[in-house]
Parts: structure tokens; C-alpha cells; sequence
């Protein structure tokens, strides 16, 4: 259950500093918190009470006892795609504060209607 | 020996040839440039040896990994599919003879290869048939379009690359979240088995899924108001990117919705509200279009309008529009495509891309104004071009049940029709009877940007003139989204 | 001040609506349909003795090709952003010389955290792990390389034709599947051997080795794009 709120409470609080925040450093790092909260949601739908890790490392294990193996698959999906994804916007903000010589949204305008 | 009907090599050939760049380019140097032609010629073929298949039996299905899905994911691609792949397939093989002689700054073997996973990642969006490899597509599409409206390095560029930037990411997680939504509900990350699991679900349990969704690709197919980045990113691109960019790839999110709104949620009640949506984006994508004196923003917003439009007639929901909306997507991909890269070479020429600088160029790039008059007069729906039937057939369509709502929203059409044709016949009366100030000299651009774009012409004037086989088969496909085809013909081919 | 009052209602109502949505569907329940099938049947059909592994790289294994073009993607990307026209020269800029023991100590390890990696990303079948991570530790050994000796250059022509190759194998091994009468992509056709050894589970483990290579080629790729954006100096930019 509190891994069910923890990720939308991740989800919320990356939104806002994305749409809120003015330094370009704190809306990269709201992105990447709105990437963490979906990935925890990702992963705790998975879960199956009393359920282990789904590899047969010895015998004995019976399928019954263990978790969903799907979300898992997904989750390591979704974690290199963001990883990938703030590997570009760094990139983009360190272009950006070489042409503009600033971390302010609000000036980084030039582009009008 | 290989069976050339297989959906997943129009994937695969791409993925392929864009490795072999990686591997080639420090001793290919400059040569890397021909393998996306190969690489999409070879696509061009594979998509047209589909047609007999999918005539024959409505609908292609290739497994993965040797498994029946839903234990595997597999490709399963119909006639709107399949049409969609040959417009993609085509306007990325004219594109890449175009970028044989318009790329001429370095680095080429990386511009090379991100062009090549563009184009595949959009054609592996329309033609997948599990809902998490659609996520994936996307963010192969996003991505690689990311890098490629970087590609020029000004103020502009980046500024509209990190705006597009946010923008694409969130939408990736929104549509991230209303796939883990549909898989806690149902169990499973095939299309066709979520559809058929999803009758014990509520109203209020389908909208949430929906509304992420719909948000999520709604940010890359341009609707109102989520495309505040269009306007800056197709532009700033490099022209034969915002060709693909504008020509296909909001079209391929649509389609994208139409898919999972036809298939997995399937109530009447949202309809309306599309309505309203779609409407709002074509007064917002032509009235903003009309001030513009950037000629490729101006084209940029000429592509949120026309995606109002189709996305209007999609969501009358009857034969009738949605044949329509698929008319006209085949119409804009075509033209819109074509001209970009027209103007691409104009700008080229002159050197800026503001329309006062293009006066006079009606009568020294002749063969290049032509074909922009084509399109221009296709995307207006003037007589005889194939862009007339398809408005018309929209607003038949439109006119069938008709209630005040819906003749209201044909009078806005008709408006907004106006609208657009006033700033072409703008463009075009700058470009053939303007007076050229200073003296540049200006010549047609090289023969091989014009060999794409004559191509391009010449599939439009083709179409044009003989529609009957393209209305055919739109009339057919249109019959099978609305009669939910896609299920029980995939049920039918053991998709399922 | 509105603004952020307003935004606020929004994120309020966005987390309500997942909170009801998610609500029917407790924490811990068994929701699996398809994933009890590839519980029950994963060691049988494919012989890895971690069913993730054979999710992300047997039964869904078209997913994780497209992931392997996302950060091909991303570093391509990256490359073009921080491209400086005319060559590069590396120089050490006032950068401080970093101490004795961070440069002593980084050649010690550098070795046995590829030695680590690369028992992560070969053992992918048998244990939790595979080719994104034991890539990654990979990278982040060069990483460490990078920031103890600033001047360290890379040969990227190298890191290029090794990205390169990775991804073909993993390509041509699928396309192999089409030959075969199964017709499929990215069938596993290699015998499927002993449960719990190195060698088994078909072509999963040659898989996550064209992985790991391609993953640390590309991630010391970005670190080394990065790293010259402070270091090096264009020639007649």
C-alpha cells in the first residue's frame, strides 16, 4: 500500500516542479522523478504476498511461490529508456546555458509566436 | 527462400542498416549516406509484397520467438495498417535520396543513422500488436527525433529540441502509466486479448486508462493543447526531417489512438468530447498559421490544423467519416511531405526562411514552384486534386446525421478551408508575381532533391486523377474499424 | 502565487483519479494470467533458470531490441549535440590534479570492476542481472577512469565498430529464426542444455554478452562526449 502512494506522491511532485519550477537543473530532476514514481508503480504491481524472486537457483522451488516476472521485464525496460532520455536533456541544458549564459527558463525565449 | 511478407522486416531491415552505419562509419566516412536508400528501398518492396495478403485474407500476422501471443509479441498489420507502412516506407525512401545531397555539415554518420531508427520506430508504431512495444516504438521515434532537431546546434534548435523534449518525456510516462493501468486490470500486454478482457471493467474504469493514454500520444499527435512544442520543433529541424516529422509521425499517433479507442475501449460517450478537441485544434492550427511569416512554421501549423481535421472526422464514428479522416491523412502525408522538402531546397537557395525573401521564385525555380502549387492546392481541396474528394467526404459524412452541433462544426470547416486557402494563395502570389529587392542568384535546386520530390508529385497527381482504387480501399478499411474487424480477424489468423 | 495554487488542484485531482483507479487492484494480489503461464513453463520451453531473463530476452525479447535502438539513440543523439567541428585536442584545463591515493587506486580497481560486470552480464541466466547492468558497471569503471586521469583518451572509432557489431549480432541472430521452419523472429535455436550451467538456455546468454559490450560502449561513449565538453578545445570552431 505505501508503495502504491509513494509513487504517485513521486508522480505529483515531479509534475510540479516541472511546470512550476524556473531552473532548468530542477526541471530535469523533476522529470526524473516522474520516470522513478512510474517505475515504482511499475514493480509494486507485481507483487504477490509471500512471493520470492522468480529465478529456480536450486530445486525445490515451485512456481506457486513466486512473484509476477512480467512487471520486472517492463520496469528494467522502462529504467534504461530514462536513463537514456536524461542523458539527452543534460546534454540539451549544457547546449543551452553555453548559448544563453543562463539557468532561467523565463529568459530562454527567443522564439516567439 | 524468406517469405518477403513478413511485417516484421520492415522493421528489422531498418534496424539493420542503422547498426551497419555504426559499424562502418570510421572507414565508410561519407559513404554511410547511401545505406538508408538501400535500407528503405528494400522496405518499399517488402511493404508492397504485403498487398496480395492482406487483400486475401484482411489482415498479417507475424509471431516472435517461435510463441503463440499472448505469450509472445506479435506484429498484426490490416489494410489501414498496411497502407500507413507504405506511405511511411515511401516518404522515407524519398527523404533519404533528398538527404544525398541536402546534408552537407557534420557529423553525417550520426545524422545518418537516427534518420534510419526514425522511420522504423514509426512504422514499428503502426504496425505492432502489443501495447507495451507500442510504448517502445514511441520512445525509439521520440528519441531519435530529439537528437535529429538538435542537428543544427543554434539558439533555435535547442531551444526547440529541450521544449520538446519535456514535453515528449512526460507524455512517454503518462502513456506509461495508462498501460501499467490496463495491464493491473487485465492481466496481460496484448492488444487483442486486453479488449476482449475488458467487459467487467466500469465507465470510470476504462476513462482513467483512457485519459492517460489519449494524453500521452495526444502530446505527440499535435492536438490542442498539447502541442505547444510543434510550432518550434518542425521548423528548427533540418527539412527532410520536418518532412517526416509533419508527415508522418503525428499521423502514426493518431492512428495509434484510433487503434486502441476502436479496440479496447469502445464507449460512445467520449465521442463528443473528441469532437470539441479536434475542432479546437483546427481553428488554432489555421488561424495561428495565417500570421505567419516563417514559411516552415507556417507549415508547422498548417499540420496542427489538418490533424483537427482528421481527427474530426474520426470522431463521427461512422463509415463514412472514418473513410474520410483516412483520405485525408493519405492527402497530407503526401503533400505535407512534399513540401517540405520543396521549401527545404528554396531555402536552400536563398538563404532565409522568411516568405518576403521568396518573391520572384515562381519563375526561376519552375519545376520546384509547380510541384509546391501542387500541394498547396491538394492540402486546400481545390478540384481536381485528391484533397477535394477527401473533404468532401468529411463533410458528407459530417451532413449524414445531422444536428445543430454537427452543421455548426461543417460552417467552421468551411471557414477555416477559407482561411487556409488565403494563406497559400498568400504564398503562392508572393512567390510567382513578387519582385525580387536584392539580386541573389538563384538556381533549381540539384537534380536529386528534385527527383524526391517529383516522385512524391507524381504519386499525388496519380492518385488524384484515378482516386477509384484509393477510395476502394479506404471504403473497406474504414468498414472494418467500424465492424471491430481487427479482433476477429486476429482471433481468426490465431493472433490470439 | 495562483499559479502554483491552481497546478496544485490539478496534481490533486491527477493523484486522486490513480488513487481511486488503483484502489481495486490491492498491493499483493494475484493478478498474473500470462505471467503464470511463463512461471509454470519458462525453464521447460526456453532452459534459463531466471524467468526474467527469459521474458526480456525469449518471449518478449522484441522489446528488448527496440531498448538497445533507444540507447543507441541516445548516445547517437548525444554525439551530434556535443559534435565540435575541425577535431578536438584534449588539454587539462585548471581542473585540480586529483590526489594520490584516487589515482593509485582507480588503476587497482579499475580491473576487478570489469571483472565484476562481466560475471553480471555472462551469468544473465542464472542470476538476477544481465547485459544493461553489467554494462553499466562497466561504464562506470570508465567513469572512474575519467575522473581520476582527465586526459584519458578513448579511442571512439573502436567504441564505434564494437557498438556496431553488438547490435548486428543481435539482429542477425534473430533474422537467423526467419530461416528456420519455426519462421519467426528471434527464435531460440540453440540446444537448451542443462539447467542452472553457464552454458544453456539457447542463444540468451550470447544475447546479454552483445548487450553488455553494446551498453558500456555506449554509456563510456556519452561520458567521453561529456567529458571533452569540459576538457578539450575545437580546432577553428
Amino acid at each position: 500500500m505505501i508503495y502504491y502512494v509513494g509513487s504517485f506522491l513521486l508522480i505529483a511532485l515531479g509534475l510540479y516542479a516541472v511546470i512550476i519550477k524556473k531552473n532548468l537543473i530542477k526541471i530535469l530532476i523533476g522529470l526524473d522523478l516522474i520516470a522513478s514514481g512510474v517505475n515504482l508503480l511499475i514493480i509494486s504491481i507485481g507483487y504477490v504476498k509471500g512471493g520470492t524472486a522468480p529465478i529456480f537457483s536450486r530445486a525445490g522451488l515451485k512456481a506457486s511461490m513466486m512473484v509476477d516476472p512480467i512487471p520486472q521485464a517492463l520496469t528494467l525496460t522502462a529504467i534504461v529508456i530514462d536513463a537514456s532520455e536524461m542523458a539527452l536533456a543534460v546534454a540539451f541544458v549544457v547546449l543551452l546555458y553555453k548559448h544563453y549564459g543562463t539557468l532561467d527558463i523565463k529568459k530562454i525565449r527567443s522564439l516567439k509566436w | 527462400m524468406v517469405n518477403l511478407a513478413n511485417p516484421i522486416l520492415l522493421v528489422v531491415i531498418p534496424l539493420f542498416f542503422t547498426f551497419l552505419i555504426a559499424l562502418s562509419g570510421s572507414f565508410l566516412k561519407s559513404g554511410v549516406k547511401y545505406l538508408p536508400v538501400i535500407a528503405f528501398a528494400l522496405n518499399l518492396v517488402v511493404s508492397l509484397a504485403l498487398i496480395p495478403e492482406v487483400v486475401k485474407n484482411g489482415m498479417v500476422i507475424a509471431t516472435t520467438a517461435g510463441f503463440k501471443p499472448p505469450f509472445a509479441i506479435d506484429m498484426a498489420v490490416d489494410k489501414l495498417g498496411l497502407f500507413l507502412s507504405i506511405i511511411a516506407s515511401l516518404l522515407g525512401f524519398v527523404a533519404s535520396v533528398y538527404n544525398l545531397f541536402y546534408i552537407d555539415e557534420e557529423p553525417q554518420e550520426k545524422f545518418h543513422a537516427l534518420f534510419t531508427l526514425l522511420v522504423a520506430g514509426l512504422t514499428w508504431m503502426i504496425i505492432t500488436g502489443d501495447i507495451f512495444n507500442l510504448f517502445v516504438a514511441f520512445e525509439v521515434t521520440s528519441i531519435a527525433a530529439f537528437g535529429l532537431v538538435g542537428f543544427h546546434r543554434d539558439k533555435g534548435a535547442i531551444e526547440a529540441g529541450f521544449k520538446y523534449l519535456v514535453m515528449g518525456s512526460i507524455g512517454g510516462s503518462f502513456l506509461l502509466i495508462g498501460i501499467i493501468m490496463l495491464y493491473a486490470a487485465t492481466g496481460t500486454l496484448n492488444i487483442v486479448d486486453i479488449a476482449q478482457k475488458t467487459s467487467h471493467l466500469t465507465f470510470q474504469q476504462k476513462l482513467f486508462p483512457f485519459a492517460m493514454i489519449f494524453t500521452g500520444l495526444g502530446i505527440e499527435g499535435a492536438l490542442f493543447p498539447l502541442n505547444a512544442w510543434l510550432p518550434d520543433a518542425h521548423p528548427a529541424a533540418p527539412s527532410s526531417v520536418s518532412s517526416i516529422l509533419s508527415g508522418i509521425m503525428t499521423t502514426a499517433a493518431i492512428y495509434a489512438i484510433i487503434r486502441l479507442t476502436n479496440t479496447i475501449f469502445d464507449f460512445n460517450q467520449i465521442y463528443f468530447f473528441l469532437m470539441i478537441f479536434a475542432l479546437l485544434t483546427l481553428i488554432f492550427g489555421e488561424v495561428s498559421a495565417f500570421f505567419q511569416k516563417d514559411i516552415k512554421r507556417m507549415l508547422a501549423y498548417s499540420t496542427i490544423g489538418q490533424t483537427g481535421l482528421f481527427f474530426f472526422a474520426f470522431s463521427l464514428n461512422t463509415v463514412n467519416g472514418l473513410q474520410g479522416a483516412f483520405m485525408q491523412m493519405v492527402n497530407h502525408s503526401l503533400s505535407k511531405g512534399m513540401l517540405f522538402l520543396v521549401v527545404g531546397g528554396m531555402i536552400m537557395q536563398v538563404g532565409s526562411r522568411n516568405i518576403d525573401d521568396f518573391a520572384g521564385l515562381g519563375r526561376k525555380m519552375k519545376v520546384s514552384s509547380f510541384f509546391l502549387a501542387i500541394g498547396a492546392f491538394s492540402l486546400m481541396g481545390l478540384p481536381p486534386f485528391f484533397g477535394f474528394w477527401s473533404k468532401l467526404k468529411i463533410i458528407f459524412a459530417a451532413l449524414q446525421n445531422a444536428n445543430a452541433f454537427l452543421v455548426a462544426s461543417v460552417v467552421i470547416i468551411l471557414l477555416m478551408s477559407v482561411v487556409e486557402g488565403a494563406y497559400f494563395f498568400k504564398l503562392l502570389q508572393v512567390m510567382f508575381f513578387g519582385k525580387q529587392e536584392k539580386d541573389v542568384a538563384v538556381k533549381e535546386a540539384s537534380y536529386g532533391m528534385l527527383f524526391s520530390v517529383v516522385v512524391l508529385g507524381t504519386v499525388l497527381l496519380i492518385i488524384s486523377f484515378y482516386p477509384s482504387p484509393v477510395i476502394d480501399f479506404m471504403h473497406k478499411a474504414a468498414a472494418e474499424i467500424i465492424n471491430k474487424n481487427y479482433i476477429t480477424l486476429a482471433l481468426k489468423l490465431g493472433g490470439l | 502565487m495562483v499559479r502554483k495554487v491552481v497546478y496544485s488542484i490539478f496534481l490533486a485531482i491527477i493523484v486522486l483519479a490513480l488513487a481511486m483507479f488503483f484502489a481495486a487492484y490491492p498491493f499483493g494480489k494475484n493478478k498474473m494470467t500470462v505471467g503464470e503461464y511463463y512461471l509454470n513453463h519458462g525453464v521447460a520451453q526456453t532452459g534459463a533458470a531466471n524467468i526474467v531473463t527469459s521474458v526480456v530476452l525469449d518471449y518478449r525479447g522484441f522489446d528488448t531490441l527496440g531498448e538497445v535502438s533507444v540507447l543507441f539513440a541516445a548516445a547517437a543523439g548525444v554525439a551530434i549535440l556535443f559534435f565540435l567541428a575541425g577535431g578536438t585536442k584534449r588539454e587539462q584545463e585548471d581542473l585540480t590534479k586529483p590526489n594520490f591515493v584516487v589515482r593509485v587506486g582507480s588503476r587497482i580497481i579499475f580491473p576487478f570492476i570489469l571483472l565484476f560486470g562481466s560475471y553480471i552480464f555472462i551469468h544473465g541466466h542464472l542470476t538476477p542481472g544481465g547485459g544493461f547492468q553489467g554494462g553499466s558497471i562497466i561504464a562506470s569503471g570508465f567513469l572512474l577512469l575519467y575522473l581520476s586521469y582527465p586526459g584519458t583518451r578513448t579511442n571512439r572509432d573502436g567504441l564505434s565498430i564494437i557498438e556496431g557489431l553488438a547490435g548486428l549480432t543481435f539482429v542477425v541472430l534473430g533474422l537467423i529464426g526467419l530461416f528456420l521452419p519455426q519462421y519467426s523472429f528471434l527464435y531460440n535455436f540453440l540446444p537448451k542444455g542443462i539447467l542452472n550451467t553457464i552454458v544453456s538456455a539457447g542463444i540468451l546468454p550470447i544475447i546479454y554478452i552483445a548487450i553488455g559490450f553494446k551498453v558500456a560502449s555506449e554509456f563510456a561513449g556519452i561520458v567521453d562526449d561529456m567529458m571533452c565538453q569540459v576538457i578539450c578545445r575545437g580546432g577553428g570552431k
